[in-house]
């Protein structure tokens, strides 16, 4: 099994407490949005006690960096835009899965409407890549800047989210109008 | 009952306006042209973020020498009406609206010409010939 790490860094410089939580729990990949820590440094930390060493993964996505413990030939880019990159991660011996990582614009910015129809959007857009890559395998991650129970959240047209993994494991949905 | 003549006016089909999402398109076809194929674009309806904005399209690089990676370069909006048409580009500060044709030509061959642009471009290229 895999560990993600997500953070959203705020610009803050902060890549000792970003290595150590890796370090923490053996972290494969690292994924950061706001991240003002330049690569050379941020991997100086990763690296300090890390075995295999992390590096950064190539990306065009401005809002999100993502290093990995393992070579970039396992997690190639799929689909990006400035906010979102989806990654196909094929690790040998394991079932491709699809590493989605988004940071969406905050409240100060975007209405709870645009907020939701991006959520719509995120949706589809996953949904596309599945649909090319055949499978459902699907790990998103981000910071959404929204509330858990907002409409897009939720919305079965956005990102049907529930509260718990059982819920989700029963891939049984009853849509309420 | 018999039916009637049509009221529909004989001219109510022709038109010589160019839909922006026509425009998008040829600028797709001729950027494969540019980059001998390395780098395509290609245009896709979109979800609209705003009421009085419905018809949403896409802008989208190709790489197909990457697997056919995709980066989303800009989108447009507009109403029933083709323009205003609004601009949504990740360098813009905000969205633009171009009230005309004119404009939304000066508006693309910005995008185009955006560094932003003209990097992700350039690095799509590069990671299609290592």
């Amino acid at each position: 099994m895999r560990t993600f790490l997500f953070w959203n860094l705020n610009g803050k410089r902060i890549e000792q407490l970003v290595a150590n939580l890796a370090q923490l729990h053996d972290v494969d990949l690292v994924i950061l949005t706001e991240c003002a820590i330049p690569t050379a440094v941020m991997l100086d930390a990763l690296n300090q006690d890390a075995s295999p060493k992390f590096h950064l993964t190539e990306g065009e996505c401005r809002e999100i960096v993502i290093y990995t413990r393992f070579s970039s030939q396992f997690l190639q880019m799929a689909f990006e835009t400035s906010r979102l990159t989806i990654r196909r991660m094929r690790l040998p011996d394991t079932d491709e899965i699809l590493l989605a990582a988004v940071h969406h614009p905050s409240k100060l910015h975007w209405r709870d409407g645009s907020q939701n129809a991006e959520c719509h959007g995120l949706s589809s857009s996953i949904r596309r890549i599945e649909d090319e890559e055949g499978h459902r395998r699907t790990v998103l991650v981000g910071d959404f800047n929204m509330n858990p129970f907002q409409e897009g959240v939720v919305a079965a047209n956005g990102l049907n989210a529930v509260m718990a993994r059982g819920v989700a494991a029963r891939r049984k949905t009853r849509v309420v109008l | 009952m018999s039916v009637r003549h049509s009221l529909w006016p004989e001219d109510i089909a022709v038109t010589d306006e160019v839909a922006p999402v026509v425009i998008l398109k040829e600028q797709a076809s001729l950027l494969g042209q540019r980059t001998n194929n390395l780098v395509e674009a290609r245009v896709l309806p979109g979800q609209s973020h705003y009421s009085e904005y419905p018809f949403v399209y896409y802008f989208e690089l190709v790489a197909p020498a990457l697997d056919h990676y995709r980066y989303r370069l800009f989108e447009i909006a507009h109403g029933v009406e083709f323009y205003p048409v609004r601009i949504e580009f990740e360098e813009f500060a905000t969205p633009r609206d171009a009230p005309g044709e004119d404009e939304f030509l000066l508006e693309l061959a910005a995008i185009f010409s955006s560094d932003r642009t003209k990097r992700i471009v350039s690095s799509l290229i590069a990671q299609s010939k290592a």
